[in-house]
């Protein structure tokens, strides 16, 4: 009896330093992880919906949450647009990504958000394809050439820009070699909430 | 100093993680996908290990044995944690990456193996050498296997294309093809140890 109520004591007390110890770094890190997620959202919003169809962002809300957003241009009462977030269980997570629409239903870019599929298969929702060659890139170190820089992004996404939602399909897209489950979960979320919304 | 030396080049050599103890192949098989990765993976274990080595080894005389597993779990859990929390707010395109794989570290059975091995039984400073040298030498193994993994399976080192049209063997990216590297290298190096 005395053995297990020391046990029990000891036991707390490692949980104890433990847990105050976590309590700690998470207080300490928390506004830097909650800054860059903010980062993270604001790029996307700019990289899915470009100035020229609507600068002006307007939340719209259903009991209370934001459900998406209405683009504006300028003072024109008429929303341009719309970004909204699309959610669909892919192959081993959830894969969400924000998605830029015109009002006709013409996609202006994409961008996921979150992703935790197959490393190598299914994660390759997000790769950036280099420009570069192995060959190439030793070429520019040796020769200490700045190498050109160029905005590079994912190339399964960026591939929907210009599509028109109501002609998306799996069929007519390039999927991921091997992750097809993964770029059907993309494509299908992305059809599907965009459908939903222009209807409203 | 020797004996640290010895401590910390024996997770390197002899008693490597990966190739000679078979620990943590399963983050293993399911990181070494890209160089990037696995070496990030190495690090973050790396980090890991150490601290709980540390932790465990200075309190080895104070915590009853029959109580030691669950609160070395609770030691690794906790620095699992530290490392997860960093990484997202100073490393963000890392923990993105690494994804669900950092969280896995706290399974990862070097940890632990390390600690119950090593780290109850021994000093604190050679409990680091320890650590520092399983670490090293599981981020060694990682890029290797990686090294490999990414150059036949995505056909890039780095990201970089090696040769532009080859058709890449995606059975190396997928963990069978983990399996077959790391059984290989493995078949390769106690051949070339037995000698």
């Amino acid at each position: 009896m005395n053995n297990i109520t020391r046990f029990a004591f000891v036991l707390f007390l490692v949980n104890l330093i433990a847990a105050s110890v976590l309590t700690g770094v998470y207080y300490l890190t928390r506004p830097r992880i909650e800054a860059q997620q903010k980062l993270i959202k604001e790029e996307a919003l700019r990289q899915v919906m470009p100035g020229s169809v609507g600068n002006r962002l307007e939340p719209f809300k259903e009991n209370g949450e934001v459900r998406y957003w209405k683009v504006f241009k300028g003072s024109d009462p008429i929303p341009r647009g719309y970004v909204f977030i699309a959610k669909k269980y892919g192959y081993s997570s959830i894969i969400e990504s924000m998605v830029g629409m015109k009002k006709d239903g013409t996609i202006t870019g994409v961008r996921v958000l979150s992703q935790n599929e197959t490393p190598g298969l299914g994660a390759r929702v997000v790769e950036v394809l280099s420009n570069k060659t192995l060959i190439t890139a030793l070429k520019d170190i040796f020769l200490r050439k700045k190498p050109a820089e160029k905005r590079l992004s994912p190339y399964f996404t960026g591939q929907f820009k210009g599509m028109k939602i109501q002609r998306m399909d799996i069929s007519n897209i390039d999927a991921i070699t091997g992750a097809t489950i993964s770029s059907k979960a993309v494509v299908d979320s992305i059809k599907s909430r965009g459908l939903e919304i222009l209807g409203k | 100093m020797k004996r640290l030396l010895r401590e910390f080049l024996k997770g390197i050599t002899i008693e490597n993680p990966t190739f000679r103890l078979a620990l943590g192949l399963c983050p293993t098989l399911a990181i070494s996908t890209s160089i990037v990765n696995g070496f990030g993976m190495g690090l973050a274990a790396t980090f890991v290990i150490v601290g709980s080595n540390m932790i465990v080894s200075s309190i080895r005389g104070v915590i009853p044995s029959k109580i030691r597993i669950p609160s070395f779990i609770v030691i690794i859990a906790t620095f699992v944690t530290i490392v997860e929390l960093v990484m997202k707010a100073y490393f963000p395109s890392l923990s993105k990456a690494l994804g669900i794989f950092v969280p896995l570290i706290a399974v990862n059975c070097i940890v632990l193996g390390r600690a119950e091995a090593f780290a109850s039984k021994h000093g604190v400073v050679r409990s680091i050498f320890d650590g520092l040298g399983m670490g090293v030498g599981f981020t060694f193994a990682l890029v290797l296997i990686s090294t490999i993994r990414e150059a036949f399976g995505n056909g890039t080192l780095l990201g970089l294309i090696i040769v532009k049209g080859f058709e890449p063997a995606l059975l190396f990216i997928l963990a069978p093809g983990a399996l077959l590297v790391i059984g290989i290298l493995m078949g390769f190096i106690n051949h070339v140890t037995e000698r």
